[in-house]
């Protein structure tokens, strides 16, 4: 198998809060995974678990605390100053908002053109050719090369967000929410966009969504976040269908559907408190509805088969242990 | 059947922008029972927040409510009267938006929040805090934790729930929810439907939950009304549009929204809500319907029934139900 085009290991972002020093910190905490290359893996939880902040980290707009992040070989995280910059092409983000990454005074051929310069992605006179490349695979017309932000509507825009993430030639794009901002009717063109991209191009992506169904639609291989730690992952198939941990399957069961599905009776109990959580045991304890004796312990990481793995003590048999155990050492010095 | 508690009769609400009008709500008639919860569906910019609004008088000055009635709790008022409705507001119908944490106002403690509007209702003041305790406990929250935090000092679920409180203090009759779960998690979204799916049941309330997306209200609501570009497309009893979805919108809702269960192939609709023609009376859906024809821009499409709901398309017309 060649190397995965992005390799993270052991990713810790921690954000204390001053004002409750006592409580568990939020962030990412010792997370491992790789992306192959053409690969979409998803990365779903809740609201504040920490998908951001890694996504973030991950394209070097925050720095970790601890780990390392590999490009193709490159250890990213390790690099300074203006080889940073020059590398930080290989790596794009898109935002939920585009409004908050187009800037309102330039056309949308200026601000993906700046991108090309920057990067020096194409000479010159093969400027304008790209352009009208990259517009076509992201599914905007010529002339809207011409326009200013203002005068796109909320699909448009997000095209121009990709369209100038492409323009970079990335390794791998990082997508925080790309389409939870639109309509489902905007979403679906967005997310079949992205999709025909994935077969053209073959980038790889790192694709951050609450919208489970969404996830489905687009990855072949999700992970699932519950305060700063993966808590399953693996082939889309195979943790949509037989999802393992009590979380998962809680976020699965309470996603809305068309056609509603008796649910199996898993729900996560009330709202993460952090001041419940203690170091050292599994964070989902204090909301879960089948905590039990052993959960005052982190469960260790689960091998299912296939490469679908869950951190729970619930899960299959063979125990192996992975990044949970990261966590546990992490919040054992943040407690020190 | 339940009692007709709200009722919209012939709703048509105009827009002028540069001396052009243009008819943003058109010929609109809904109606909700006691103990129902009914949805109202459409992509953003459908005119459902303008109908719903203008119904209880808060239409946007500047809008135009040009025809129609509304009946609550068995009066009934012309539409232009939007003063006359506004009174509604303190006999039986509250309010919940999507972005609670805006509404709440940011100087108040989520106790004094609740306590605003008994105020406003004249409860005495010694009653209030046992009544406050109550609400808290209605919405699933406990006082002694939140009732005296500020709205930046909770979360997104929890402020949707102190808007709850106050919306439940007026003892409402109705419910307007106006895309209430948007800001909200997966998970807190379903327990704050959940909550009010019980709350309806147990108070023999109505509720109006204003959705975009077809899949949260195919749970929870027993009627449903869709709109696209100011008009009712299809409408009547939920299982009977969801059994069999006539309307090309409905149908293209659907196929435009993934499925966590059965992934299948995504077909957005093409082109805008409020693209095509606006000089002619025409289905407003032609400019996007794959089966167009030309008597759809030759007027109003007819209502036919089928089943327990009703479509508005010339693709039904004359044929046996
Ligand atoms: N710069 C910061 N300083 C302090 N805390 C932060 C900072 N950035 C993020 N956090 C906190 O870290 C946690 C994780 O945030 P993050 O934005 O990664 O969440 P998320 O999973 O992306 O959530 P959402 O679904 O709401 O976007 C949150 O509790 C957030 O408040
Ligand atoms: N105050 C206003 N004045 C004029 N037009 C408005 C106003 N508010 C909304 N509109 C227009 O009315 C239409 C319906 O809006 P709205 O009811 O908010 O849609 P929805 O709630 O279905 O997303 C939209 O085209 C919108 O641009
Ligand atoms: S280890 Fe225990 S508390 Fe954690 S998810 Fe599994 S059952 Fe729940
Ligand atoms: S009336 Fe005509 S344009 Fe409108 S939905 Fe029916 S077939 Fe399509
Ligand atoms: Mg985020
Ligand atoms: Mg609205």
């Amino acid at each position: 198998m060649s190397a995965p085009v992005l390799s993270v290991r052991e990713l810790t972002k921690l954000f204390h809060n001053p004002a409750a020093p006592e409580a568990m910190p939020v962030g990412v905490r010792g997370v491992s995974f790789d992306i192959e290359a053409g690969e979409v893996v998803g990365l779903m939880g809740e609201s504040g678990c920490g998908k951001t902040t890694l996504g973030r980290c991950v394209v070097g707009l925050q720095s970790a605390d601890a780990g390392e992040i590999v490009v193709n070989a490159t250890n990213f995280s390790a690099l300074r100053g203006e080889a940073k910059r020059r590398f930080r092409k290989n790596v794009q983000i898109v935002f939920q908002r585009p409004e908050t990454c187009l800037n309102p005074r330039m056309t949308v051929a200026s601000f993906v053109t700046q991108a090309l310069r920057n990067f020096h992605t194409v000479a010159r006179q093969g400027e304008r050719a790209r352009l009208i490349e990259l517009a076509t695979l992201v599914g905007l017309r010529e002339e809207t090369l011409e326009r200013y932000p203002h005068q796109l509507s909320g699909g448009e825009r997000q095209r121009v967000a990709i369209m100038r993430a492409l323009a970079c030639e990335p390794q791998v794009i990082v997508l925080d929410e790309p389409t939870s901002a639109l309509d489902v009717s905007v979403q679906a063109q967005v997310l079949r966009t992205l999709k025909d991209l994935q077969v053209a191009v073959g980038t790889s992506m790192l694709f951050i969504s609450h919208d489970v169904a969404v996830v489905r639609y687009i990855c072949s291989r999700v992970m699932v976040m519950y305060l700063g730690v993966i808590v399953e992952e693996g082939p889309a198939d195979a943790v949509f269908s037989a999802p393992s941990h009590p979380y998962t399957r809680a976020l699965l069961g309470a996603a809305p559907r068309i056609k509603p599905k008796p649910d199996d009776g898993i729900a996560m109990r009330g709202e993460l408190v952090l001041g419940e959580v203690k170091p050292g045991e599994c964070p989902v304890r204090a909301r879960c509805p089948l905590a039990h004796e052993r959960c005052h312990t982190a469960p260790p990481v689960t091998e299912l088969g296939g490469g679908h793995r869950a951190a729970c003590w619930l899960s299959g048999e063979t125990p192996i242990h992975l990044s949970n155990q990261t966590a546990n050492q992490v919040d054992q010095k943040a407690a020190s | 059947m339940g009692e007709k508690l709200f009722e919209i009769q012939n709703l048509s609400i105009d827009t002028r922008r540069g001396g052009v009008t243009r008819r943003i709500v058109e010929n609109m008639n809904l109606a909700v029972e006691r103990g129902q919860i009914y949805g109202l569906v459409g992509e953003s910019g459908s005119g459902k927040s303008i109908s719903m609004m203008a119904s209880v008088g808060l239409a946007a000055p500047g809008l135009l409510v040009r025809s129609g009635e509304v009946s609550f709790g068995g009066k009934r008022l012309a539409a232009a009267d939007q003063k006359g409705l506004r009174g509604n507001l303190s006999h039986g119908v509250s309010l919940l938006f999507q972005n609670a944490k805006g509404a709440l106002s940011p100087f108040l403690t989520s106790g004094r929040q609740v306590e605003r509007v008994l105020a406003q209702r004249r409860v005495p003041k010694a009653a209030r805090p046992k009544e406050i305790a109550e609400l808290f406990r209605l919405v699933g929250l406990n006082f002694g934790d939140l009732g005296e935090k500020y709205p930046h000092q909770i979360s997104g679920g929890q402020a949707q729930r102190v808007a709850m409180a106050c919306a439940m203090a007026t003892n409402p009759a109705l419910l307007i929810a106006d895309e209430p779960t948007t800001a909200l998690d997966v998970t807190t979204e379903r327990e704050l439907l959940r909550f009010l799916a019980r709350i309806c049941r147990e108070r023999d309330m109505a509720i109006v939950l204003i959705a975009h997306n077809l899949s949260l209200v195919s749970e929870y609501c027993s009627g449903l009304t869709i709109m696209h570009a100011g008009q009712v497309v299809e409408e009547g009893a939920l299982r009977s549009i969801f059994a069999t979805p006539l309307h090309p919108y409905t149908q293209g809702l659907i196929a435009a929204v993934p499925d966590v269960d059965e992934p299948h192939e995504l077909v957005p609709l093409k082109g805008s809500v409020w693209g095509g023609r606006s000089d002619i009376v025409r289905c407003r859906f032609s400019h996007r319907c794959p089966h167009v024809r030309p008597q759809c821009e030759a007027g109003l499409p007819p209502a036919v029934t089928r089943g327990e709901h009703q479509v508005h398309c010339v693709l039904y017309e004359g044929e046996a139900a």
